[in-house]
């Protein structure tokens, strides 16, 4: 049930209370703001990564997601992206079912219409279907998939898995996203699938948000600049896909155009180490899941949230090209800089805050948050970006990571019960 | 006309090849017969008990091997020279016949080294006299380049993608070795690293620019030559050339493989100027709609007669198809302007800097170059040229004004280098003998090649990058030419710039103090419109200007090509604007190699910013 909360936990007015989970490599934020009509409520993602699992299983999660929510609804929630690092909690229908929610807001690469303009998204789609068939529910490759990446080290196998697990598309998730939530009253929960026409930067009100002007920044509508342009060939899936009964190689041309082996030249163009050198050039399985990972975090939606005077920069995982039609958009730019309170984007990883941003464009002293948790192997080096966090302490902006108690100077944040969540105020 | 019975060698060749990418066109219609001069194609046979991996010509040789599986796969070679096959104009154009896709890329590589022959005058060979490799399914990727430390172009093979595959067959296989763009601009590519090695260093926007923009350029204007491609477009765009997408889309197939639904570049672009835009391939870009568009006023303006008898002056065609006799005066005035602004582009290079070239200097070069053989420009293309570059801001600075007369180099004339014309006449000679030799030299045979695979730890190389760098050591590409005349030549040249005093250095626009790098020269003969020949000689100076960037001490090539005409005198130096006018411009390209695209500095050992990375341009391209 929605309505002015009074209770332990609800937002004072004037102050909008965001509280990270303690989920390790992951997103999960519950946003409570204070409007007219009341308390309102937002969940922004709900996942983590099975390698870098936090303080919940997923079951866990949502659980205490409703127990802070202590038997009231939400009224938006917002899947930035479709890794299943931010969204991976939604799969649990059963324990969703009495969480009612006005709206649910995705980006429109989601959409299930969204490939009739852009028909490379069903191509997208099929990719993250075929990782989900070489890659199980626990992070382990099909052998037939490690075959496919035989000339590379163990190391790089497990960069391909931990992206592959993430990119692997999660059907009971985006299917309670798309179609399994329900309002209050009944009804199913209306979808937004952002952004919604118009010229960038749109921006829009709902009523189920009183006094808050949602603007969105992201997913940009180019698809060069989500890196959906170029669909990586299919030939580092199909190995992998089909099993066991694929032949380890399957040239185009049959044996007949073939030299036999028997009579190849003692001397030949091309030494063999020429030829190993060629072979590297193949776009294999680990070249189709880094464009994978890629294009999911390209689609991420990037918000910002306005009510009264704060402004919450919400970018989920935006890489590079989102990032570059922001700071090329001065509109867009404004708003993103305006920003009160940051999530800060993918982790703290260095693909996702643009360093000119921190350095010139946010004011000095805003707080942000850190979803983060550092682990093995080269995909997870570097995350959260030291450089990052020192270029934040140098701008003064007071800033908590999921996986560290916030030091005891910074009134701004407060830890929950035994740190499996963190409070942030932001002022309004 | 021959004199005796044995006496049946042919002057040309016809092979039939795809014109278009084969799934753009409708069938039959894009395909094409290219002629080029007949020589002999024989199996390469090391051991006659064995069999043949591949056929070679003077400069090429094509090797079919798919290195892309645990095991190389050895195709056979297509014989060429049988005689069923020839006197069918070569193979049948199939996407499934593998010794097709052979006889395509030799056939279209062939006729894109003519052009360069043509125009400059004389056989351009690769270093070393070695022969170009030409891999038609080397490797399974959506990509095609030059591999200078192979000697090779490598062209990959891809599926089309199945949901979004364009005009493709979903999930067809997509062979880049069928696309007459993508061989002609790889082997452009391979041409200009032996005509301008240092061109191998990225010292500023421009120079990857150029090497895109170029090798687009090269593309484009040969396909505009194949008079039965132009008149099918012609009659179906109405005489109205710019409707023809076909004609001006590059690689379209291989872009619409890729499930973006578009050709990979459209050459007829918007109006974007040079100063609009920072990155490299859209700048090549702008390049390629600047020579385009000129070209494009040129055929408009040389037509319009005709377009005037055949309207009786009204302009205003008749509806549906155009007179066939239209028709074909119409597309010989294309082909006429194609490949008269083709082989203006090519010349230019001769009149190019030996590194460092910006687009304004191509401006410079182009300009000079056709006014050198062509005074008289009737096509009017000098002129549209400039106009053209004008609209998208292509300037020469350092000229002042875009008068025909101010874009034209500086002639020499300064007193320096009248000292030494004895000397530098003395080297025309040598250079003529040597181009003698070369014509009589047979090719080297080497078993294998040079190759030495880069030492990087596999994890590190392939997770930042999928394969290592494709760059070109531009001192050390290919072999040293080992000719007689050639080492006496090298040598005269660098005994005579040992010779010279630091101060003369100087005044000749040399660094004092440093050593001269190997020359290059050859000896240019041309024939100009009204028919006299003018032999010369073209030599690089090139040095290697020791400079602090992004805190690391780094060698820049820095120098000046020389045209000297048979006298000794010298016409043109031709020089590049020095790095201290410019140091910002490499401290930029420094610093943006050691930071991601978001700013943060990156540890990428193999990170050179300077390097011109053959397989990586493309990856951007697509």
């Amino acid at each position: 049930m929605t309505g002015t909360s009074k209770r332990r936990g609800g937002a004072m007015k004037n102050e909008i209370s965001v509280r990270m989970y303690k989920v390790g490599f992951g997103d999960c934020f519950l946003i409570r703001i204070p409007t007219e009509d009341g308390e309102r409520r937002i969940l922004v993602d709900c996942g983590f990564h099975s390698q870098g699992k936090g303080d919940f299983s997923d079951r866990e999660l949502v659980e205490q997601i409703k127990e802070h929510l202590n038997g009231e609804g939400l009224h938006v929630v917002v899947a930035t992206h479709r890794h299943q690092d931010h969204i991976s909690g939604f799969g649990e229908k059963d324990l969703w079912a009495d969480v009612t929610t006005e709206e649910v807001w995705l980006p429109f690469t989601a959409s299930p219409d969204s490939a009739q303009d852009e028909p490379a998204l069903r191509a997208w789609q099929g990719l993250m279907d075929a990782a989900a068939s070489i890659c199980d529910a626990k992070g382990a490759l099909t052998p037939a998939a490690l075959a496919a990446l035989g000339s590379r080290d163990a190391v790089d196998q497990a960069a391909v898995a931990f992206m592959l697990w993430n990119a692997r598309a999660n059907e009971p998730a985006i299917e309670n996203l798309l179609r399994g939530f329900k309002r209050a009253d009944g009804r199913p929960s209306e979808r937004r699938f952002l952004p919604e026409k118009g010229d960038y930067p749109t921006s829009f009100k709902t009523p189920v948000l009183p006094d808050v002007k949602v603007h969105v920044l992201g997913p940009p509508m180019d698809p060069a600049m989500r890196k959906s342009k170029k669909v990586p060939s299919t030939w580092g899936f199909d190995s992998a896909l089909a099993g066991a009964a694929a032949t380890p190689f399957d040239s185009p041309f049959s044996e007949d155009w073939r030299v036999p082996a028997e009579s190849l030249p003692q001397r030949r163009p091309f030494v063999d180490k020429s030829l190993e050198a060629i072979r590297l050039f193949n776009d294999d399985l680990m070249y189709a899941a880094r464009a994978l990972d890629g294009f999911l975090n390209g689609e991420s939606l990037v918000l910002v949230l306005e009510i009264g005077h704060a402004r919450l920069l919400l970018p989920g995982d935006a890489e590079v090209g989102t990032w570059m039609t922001i700071l090329s958009n001065p509109t867009a730019l404004d708003l993103a800089a305006s920003a009160t309170f940051v999530k800060i984007g993918h982790h703290g990883s260095h693909n996702a805050t643009p360093l000119v941003f921190v350095k010139e464009h946010l004011a000095e002293n805003t707080p942000a948050m850190i979803s983060t948790q550092e682990g093995p192997g080269k995909y997870r080096n570097g995350i959260p970006l030291q450089d990052l966090l020192s270029e934040m302490g140098l701008r003064h902006m007071p800033f908590v990571r999921s996986d560290q108690p916030p030091a005891a100077k910074q009134s701004v944040f407060a830890p929950g019960k035994d740190g499996h969540w963190i409070d942030c105020k932001i002022p309004c | 006309m021959r004199r005796s019975p044995g006496d049946t060698r042919p002057e040309y060749r016809q092979l039939r090849i795809y014109a278009i990418d084969p799934m753009v066109a409708r069938a039959g219609e894009h395909q094409a017969t290219v002629q080029i001069r007949f020589e002999e194609l024989p199996l390469r046979k090391d051991d006659a008990s064995k069999a043949a991996v591949s056929f070679h010509g003077r400069r090429l040789e094509v090797v079919d091997v798919d290195a892309s599986g645990a095991t190389p796969v050895w195709l056979k070679p297509a014989n060429l020279d049988d005689a069923n096959i020839a006197m069918q104009l070569g193979l049948e154009p199939a996407e499934s016949d593998p010794q097709f896709h052979q006889q395509m890329v030799y056939a279209v590589a062939t006729r894109t080294l003519e052009q360069f022959d043509r125009a400059l005058g004389r056989v351009t060979y690769f270093g070393g006299r070695r022969r170009l490799r030409l891999v038609p399914h080397a490797f399974r990727g959506s990509n095609a380049f030059y591999h200078p430390k192979l000697r090779a172009i490598l062209f990959g093979y891809f599926r089309a993608s199945r949901d979004a595959p364009g005009e493709n067959l979903p999930g067809q296989v997509i062979f880049t070795c069928l696309s007459h763009d993508i061989i002609a601009h790889e082997v452009t590519h391979a041409i200009v690293d032996r005509l301008r090695p240092y061109f191998n260093v990225a010292t500023n926007p421009h120079v990857r620019a150029f090497h895109e923009g170029f090798a687009d350029i090269v593309a484009v204007f040969q396909r505009l030559t194949f008079r039965d491609l132009v008149q099918r477009e012609l009659q179906n765009a109405g005489a109205d050339i710019r409707k023809s997408r076909l004609l001006f889309d590059i690689a379209a197939q291989f872009g619409q493989g890729l499930g973006s639904g578009k050709a990979l570049r459209t050459a007829l672009d918007s109006k974007t100027k040079v100063q609009d835009v920072r990155e490299e391939h859209a700048l090549g870009a702008v390049l390629v709609a600047a020579i385009l568009e000129a070209f494009l006023a040129s055929f408009e303006s040389r037509s319009a007669d005709l377009i005037r008898i055949a309207t009786g002056g009204t302009g205003v065609l008749p509806q549906g198809a155009l007179h066939p006799d239209l028709v074909r005066r119409l597309t010989a005035e294309c082909v006429r302007v194609a490949q008269s602004v083709l082989t203006m582009c090519i010349r230019a290079f001769d009149y190019l800097p030996p590194a460092d070239v910006t687009f304004g200097a191509f401006l410079r070069a182009l300009v000079t170059a056709d006014w050198e053989l062509n005074p008289l420009d009737e096509l009017g293309l000098r002129a549209s040229v400039i106009e053209a570059c004008r609209r998208r801001g292509i300037f020469a600075a350092e000229a002042g004004s875009l008068a025909v007369n101010a874009l034209l180099l500086d002639v020499a004339r300064d007193e320096e280098w009248r000292k030494h014309e004895a000397t530098f006449s003395a080297w025309v000679k040598l250079a003529i003998q040597f181009d003698i030799e070369e014509q009589l030299a047979s090719t080297p045979e080497d078993g294998g090649d040079f190759f030495v695979p880069d030492v990087q730890p596999q994890s590190e190389r392939a997770f930042a990058r999928q394969a290592p760098p494709v760059r070109s050591d531009f001192s050390e590409t290919w072999t040293q030419d080992d000719l007689p005349s050639a080492t006496v030549l090298g040598n005269a040249i660098v005994d005579w710039f040992n010779t010279l005093a630091p101060d003369e250095r100087k005044r000749l626009g040399m660094l004092p103090d440093q050593d001269l790098r190997r020359p290059h020269f050859h000896s240019n003969r041309r024939v100009t419109s009204d028919g006299t020949a003018r032999f010369g000689l073209v030599v690089q100076l090139v040095q290697m200007q020791l400079l602090t960037v992004g805190g690391i001490q780094r060698a820049f090539p820095t120098g000046l090509t020389l045209v000297i005409d048979v006298t000794g005198k010298v016409r043109f130096v031709i020089g590049s604007a020095p790095y201290a006018s410019h140091r910002q411009d490499l401290e930029k390209m420094a610093l943006s190699a050691t930071t991601n695209a978001l700013g943060w500095p990156i540890n990428d050992p193999l990170a050179d910013p300077f390097a011109v990375d053959y397989h990586a341009m493309h990856e951007a391209r697509a």
